[in-house]
């Protein structure tokens, strides 16, 4: 092994060791504080249980995963994204409706959401038609911006505003990361505004959601509450949290604290200081998975774990305005702490597909840059 | 691809430098006003009665105590007719014996001294259903009640002496009401693991009456 690569070896395996590090203490500070979020009024386990199953189920699917060929995953890639168009394509049939949002299957004892599901292998085919290098430029980017259209579609149908903006955020992180010129790139936001203005003309929900972001006065006990509530938790915080028996606003008033209320639920019991200790967290991990995409040789590779690491930040960032009041609010989980199989497995999946991408250096068949 | 991604990485850190700035905002003196919101509609602070002191005559022997009783009480104030159906819906299904079969115009007390299970019943149904709550009263019991004995009135959930033996004897009697501070849920509920007592109650003195006294007509 030369110098340059032994290093590379080196500072890779540490990388590596930071993702799950950092995914694993965000995993476990994820199950304690949904435990929290129920203790006062719930007075059992449920959710707690079912989370430490699901975390355990995340885990280890993420195991097997890190076992696949990168090769066979990205032959998997295209049949994966073209069976997640499918069951998000008969979610308006057979979906379970849930929050006003028909994007659950049953499945006896529990629920999936296909839609978190299948972000990586979402990711991993956009990467992928952007690397073929045996079709033309346009080509490339009328199958990828197919795909992107495809599945922001879908999820518009059941409707599911927050996980669309991850997908658009998320396809859009891979036409710049594969190296779209930035003049075409720059039609996606141009094409996106008249796109978003046209949604929140059409759908009074969103206007009012808008509305009362900018003038929260207008209607504290109605349309503003939401934004009232993230404030209140939070300030209720201050620097070091209040008393676990004192969490009221994570157990009652928060609206679905375990859940898309969770960072919310996180700074009244731990105050800022658990906010930012949280927020180090992330950037910890978020900076290995950036290492690691700096690391690879293959564009494809490096394309491909840039893309979930965007991906990832953005949800993150997302959940985070929406809880401190910053943005309007739009349901979205906060990655591996917020409570729901779905949402943890789709999150360990995409984890998964970046580790599996930096496993090997040098696949044979892959172009170098 | 390493500028492209030089470029991400500052948005990014735009946007955790304003989540910032907002937590540090929100749980620093920007968030008093929502922290005094929360204290306005979350908090509550209220009296825990007292236990009034029993009388004994000269021998020793029980004259009058006080015992503690649970009433369901219903209150009737704006309840639109749909709902006014479903709660008699709900009160015919209740294992409370002796309800009435239709919920009356006004405000008032359903049922006097709930037995322990029709408490725990009382209890659910006041936690699912606002309009109905279970109220504390006190009961002064006398068994052969000497003429000289006396009345008592209900106030703020004490028993005061108004005449006889217990209006004499009222500031030994009486006892010292302690507070409480109970957090509530959105609902208005009290969330029970908040419940603290800031101030517990001192129970009123017993009295030992003089011969002189039992025959002082």
């Amino acid at each position: 092994m030369t110098p340059d690569r032994s290093n590379r070896f080196y500072r890779s395996s540490l990388s590596k060791l930071g993702v799950v590090a950092a995914a694993g203490m965000l995993t476990l500070w994820g199950i304690l504080a949904i435990y929290r979020t129920q203790m006062l009024m719930e007075g059992s386990p449920y959710f707690l249980l079912r989370q430490v199953i699901w975390a355990a189920a995340a885990w280890g699917i993420f195991g097997l995963f890190l076992q696949i060929k990168f090769k066979t995953l990205c032959r998997m890639a295209f049949f994966a994204a073209a069976s997640g168009i499918v069951l998000l394509a008969a979610l308006p049939l057979f979906g379970l409706r849930i929050n006003g949002m028909r994007g659950w299957y049953e499945l006896g004892f529990f629920t999936l959401q296909p839609s978190e599901i299948f972000k990586a292998f979402y990711l991993l085919y956009l990467v992928q038609v952007l690397h073929m290098r045996n079709l033309p430029a346009w080509g490339r980017l009328f199958a990828a911006s197919g795909g992107i259209g495809c599945f922001v579609l879908l999820l518009l149908m059941q409707p599911d505003f927050g996980t669309m903006i991850v997908y658009l955020a998320g396809g859009f992180a891979a036409l710049y990361f594969s190296g779209v010129k930035m003049r075409i790139l720059w039609l996606f936001p141009a094409a996106a505004i008249p796109a978003a203005v046209t949604a929140v003309a059409l759908h009074s929900y969103m206007r009012s959601r808008i509305l009362h972001f900018l003038q929260p006065e207008l209607d504290p006990t109605g349309g503003s509450w939401h934004l009232r509530q993230f404030a209140i938790a939070i300030a209720r915080g201050e620097f070091s949290g209040v008393k676990d028996s004192m969490a009221v606003w994570s157990n009652s008033f928060l609206p679905l604290a375990h859940n898309d209320s969770i960072f919310a639920a996180l700074c009244e019991m731990q105050g800022l200081a658990g906010g930012i200790l949280i927020l180090l967290l992330y950037i910890w991990l978020f900076y290995n998975l950036t290492q690691l995409a700096q690391l690879q040789i293959s564009p494809l590779r490096r394309s491909l774990i840039d893309s979930i690491n965007a991906m990832l930040i953005i949800q993150t960032l997302l959940h985070i305005l929406v809880n401190t009041g910053s943005i309007p609010p739009t349901g979205i989980t906060l990655p591996l702490i917020s409570y729901g199989g779905s949402s943890l497995l789709g999150t360990m999946l995409l984890l998964g597909t970046a580790m599996n991408a930096a496993q090997t250096q040098e696949p044979i068949g892959e172009n170098r840059q | 691809m390493s500028r492209r991604r030089n470029i991400f990485l500052l948005f990014c850190a735009a946007l955790v430098l304003v989540i910032f700035f907002k937590l540090l905002y929100l749980a620093g003196p920007g968030g008093s006003a929502y922290r005094a919101e929360a204290l306005k509609i979350s908090h509550k602070t209220g009296e825990l009665a007292a236990i009034r002191g029993r009388i004994f005559d000269s021998n020793g022997e029980l004259i009058v105590w006080s015992e503690r009783s649970y009433d369901l009480f219903f209150n009737a104030r704006k309840l639109p007719l749909d709902r006014r159906k479903m709660l008699n819906k709900v009160l015919r299904s209740t294992l409370i014996a002796g309800l009435p079969l239709q919920l009356p115009q006004h405000s008032g007390v359903l049922k006097y001294n709930l037995t322990a299970d029709e408490l725990a019943t009382a209890d659910e149904l006041s936690s699912l259903y606002p309009e109905f709550s279970v109220e504390l009263r006190w009961e002064r019991i006398s068994l052969h009640p000497p003429p000289q004995l006396g009345e008592v009135r209900q106030q703020d959930g004490m028993e005061h002496g108004i005449s006889g033996w217990e209006q004499k004897y009222e500031s030994k009697l009486c006892g010292q009401p302690g507070t409480f501070s109970v957090m509530l849920d959105r609902r208005g509920r009290w969330i029970n693991p908040t419940f603290r007592i800031i101030k517990p109650p001192v129970s009123g003195q017993d009295i030992y009456l003089n011969p002189m006294e039992l025959n002082k007509k």
